[in-house]
């Protein structure tokens, strides 16, 4: 049985070839060219995969690809964009693609992205494998942060914390939002990987932001 | 009349010489007992009729004499005591020189009469030449002064017409802010006739919630001795019109003190004309500055999403043309496939082309990823740590207000890599309840903020402050040489809540 596929890119061109590339192995159900026509056609035609670009009218390929997700979360999505950028790869499996690769290797690659996805496996193309493989090795994200990492704002925050000021307290005095200091407090926690204040305030002690009274 | 005088003199002398003779010979003839010598009296009464001062004493000289001879010669009784005789003429020559003394006491009191009548004449005379003076200095003074008066008048007249076209609104005020003068410019502009508003505080000119807090604080300004004379601050407040009406106004007071008294000269201009243009400039600006992004991002979707995707199609076609049951002799297959290498290559270079002139992540994944790609690729050439913090939005910012964060972080990150020398940067991007806040910090040379128009006009800074401005927002710079700068935006929003964030205590 050939997989059912809905395309969705805003040039009628592209379709077009795409069609020419799958119509021997699959099933095209449709071609719409924005984000929000592909929900509303998703959610009538039920296809096994979604064929999507990015740069779309009225909603683009990420936004659109999560409220997909969100409502059927069974259908496969395949990015077929412009973009070789990491960032762009990042969101796109991110927002709950199963594949990714770029117009312009999309001829060799595209049915191959489709078999791979029909057996509930990623594809990425090999044209951004390097920057993928590259942002694993670079010591960037997942490494803990050190007392190093934090922001002037953040180093402020965390030795009022530590002083055992409240949100609050501390906001009135750096004249900033409750919700603000928040935000700051919680991502503190989890760029030091710490899970309560205590933890916050040993780990201000132990640098030397505050002495021990 | 002289002559007259001498005449009547000369016949005086002679008349007196004639009666004295006559005497004498009636004197002999008479009987020593008969007191006629006495008559010499007579004599001497006609001598003070003389002119000359020694005419009585000359009458009585020779009267003496003819006395004392006649009382020889006369005939003698010879029972008559002879000391009778004696005494008589003893007493008539005692009388006569009585007589010389009393007419030359008289003369003497005359003499004096006319002499304090001359010195008063005189005096009188000096008198009425001092005052012929000083009437003369009157005269000329009293001309003088019409003259000056004529020329204040004209000058006045002059100041008055000054004061009557000028536009602005002047007003002079006393110490008590009661006004003194109200030209036209002020009549025009504050709809009150002058008889109005003289005498009157000039607080009637004034909104209710700025009298108070009197906008010209004359009290306080009054005894600054230093401004004594000078203009003061201009500062912007709001008149009040007769009808009632409010308008912005500029005003500037100079205060003049002469002796006690002190004044104040208000100068009042409308400006609403002018804040009008300053919006309307504002506002174009804005257009401007949206209207070039529009363009900008015209162009980069024309680019990208047009021409490139065309290249795409084409790229497309040409590995189509390689795959399967290939018909093309393998030299063309070669060819094709440099071809296509090479259109690789030109859609890469129209991509970032595109890139740059409106960045297309900010529409695809939003700004939050579009910044932090941005650090990551600067920080990548520049070898500058860069640390990011950011508050995931749930719903993307308006595109507009993303674009100017995302500019304004563009051009600051560009000038920190030309000018700040730093060795790290810090980039934050916070959503509070009613403001997003985006601050930059650099721990660069930092720069002295009042020569940085002249020293660097190419930082962009005006463009960044009317870019923030656009969208109603604020920008803040704070540098301090050898301390790094700050720059940080408000723009105030609410619109995209942000994930609520549970906090562990």
């Amino acid at each position: 049985m050939k997989p059912r596929v809905l395309l969705a890119d805003d040039h009628t061109f592209v379709i077009e070839g795409f069609k020419k590339l799958l119509e021997d192995h699959c099933d095209v159900v449709g071609a719409v060219e924005d984000g929000r026509t592909l929900i509303e056609h998703t959610l009538d035609l039920r296809p096994d995969i979604v064929i999507l670009d990015i740069s779309m009218p009225r909603l683009n390929g990420i936004e659109a690809a999560k409220k997909l997700k969100k409502q059927i979360a069974e259908v496969k999505l395949i990015f077929v964009t412009m973009h070789a950028d990491l960032a762009y790869v990042n969101a796109a499996f991110r927002a709950g693609a199963s594949g990714y690769l770029l117009k312009r290797s999309a001829a060799t690659e595209l049915m191959q992205a489709v078999q791979s996805v029909m057996n509930d496996k990623f594809y990425v193309t090999p044209l951004v494998t390097k920057e993928v493989v590259s942002s694993f090795l670079k010591p960037t994200h997942p490494r803990l942060a050190t007392i190093e990492d934090l922001t002037t704002r953040q180093h402020e925050i965390l030795q009022l914390v530590a002083e055992g000021l409240s949100a609050k307290e501390i906001a009135d005095q750096l004249k900033i939002s409750h919700r603000t200091v928040e935000f700051h407090k919680t991502k503190i926690m989890e760029q030091l990987n710490v899970h309560t204040t205590t933890e916050l305030v040993k780990y201000a002690m132990a640098h030397g932001l505050v002495t021990t009274a | 009349m002289y002559v007259n005088a001498q005449f009547r003199e000369s016949i005086l002398i002679v008349f007196t010489i004639l009666l004295l003779v006559g005497l004498f010979i009636f004197d002999l003839y008479t009987p020593a007992a008969f007191a006629s010598h006495a008559l010499y009296v007579i004599v001497i009464l006609i001598a003070t009729a003389s002119r000359f001062s020694w005419m009585p004493p000359f009458a009585a000289a020779g009267s003496t004499l003819l006395t004392m001879v006649g009382g020889l010669g006369t005939p003698w009784f010879a029972d008559l005591p002879r000391w009778i005789q004696v005494g008589n003429r003893s007493i008539t020559i005692m009388i006569l020189w009585m007589l010389v003394w009393f007419a030359w006491k008289r003369r003497q009191a005359k003499t004096a009469l006319q002499k304090a009548n001359e010195d008063l004449e005189q005096k009188v005379a000096a008198r009425t030449q001092e005052l012929a003076t000083v009437n003369r200095t009157l005269v000329t003074e009293i001309a003088e002064h019409v003259r000056t008066e004529q020329a204040l008048r004209l000058s006045q007249g002059r100041l008055a017409d000054i004061l009557d076209i000028a536009e602005d609104a002047i007003i002079v005020t006393e110490d008590d802010r009661s006004i003194t003068l109200f030209n036209q410019g002020a009549v025009k502009l504050f709809g009150y006739d002058p008889n109005e508003v003289l005498g009157n505080r000039i607080d009637l000119l004034l909104p209710e919630r700025f009298r108070i807090d009197h906008p010209f604080s004359i009290d306080a300004f009054a005894y600054d001795h230093e401004s004594a004379h000078r203009m003061a601050q201009r500062r912007e407040m709001f008149g009040l019109k007769k009808d009632g009406s409010e308008f912005p106004a500029e005003a500037s007071i100079s205060k003049l003190s002469i002796g006690e008294r002190t004044t104040f000269t208000v100068i009042v201009r409308d400006i609403t004309d002018r804040l009008r243009t300053e919006r309307q400039l504002q506002s174009l600006t804005t257009e401007l500055m949206t209207a070039q992004e529009e363009e900008r991002r015209r162009i980069a979707r024309e680019l990208h999403d047009d021409v490139n995707q065309r290249l795409a199609l084409l790229a497309i076609d040409m590995t189509n043309m390689l795959s399967g049951p290939s018909t093309l002799p393998p030299q063309a297959q070669e060819a094709v496939q440099s071809l296509n290498q090479r259109l690789v290559r030109i859609s890469d270079d129209v991509r970032r082309m595109a890139y740059q002139f409106h960045p297309s992540i900010l529409d695809d994944l939003g700004l939050t990823a579009a910044l932090k790609h941005m650090a990551d690729e600067w920080s990548e050439k520049t070898g500058i740590k860069t640390v990011v913090v950011q508050e995931e939005m749930v719903d993307p910012l308006p595109r507009d207000i993303a674009s100017c964060l995302y500019r304004v972080a563009q051009e600051s990150l560009s000038n920190i890599m030309k000018h700040a020398q730093a060795t790290r940067v810090e980039l934050e991007l916070t959503c509070g309840d009613q403001e997003i806040t985006l601050s930059i910090y650099d721990t660069g040379v930092g720069f002295d903020l009042k020569d940085i128009r002249a020293r660097h006009p190419g930082l962009g800074l005006v463009n960044m402050r009317e870019r923030v401005r656009s969208v109603r927002g604020q920008l803040d710079i704070q540098s301090e040489l050898g301390r790094g700068t700050h720059i940080s935006v408000h723009i105030p929003f609410s619109g995209a809540p942000h994930e609520t964030t549970s906090f562990v205590s």
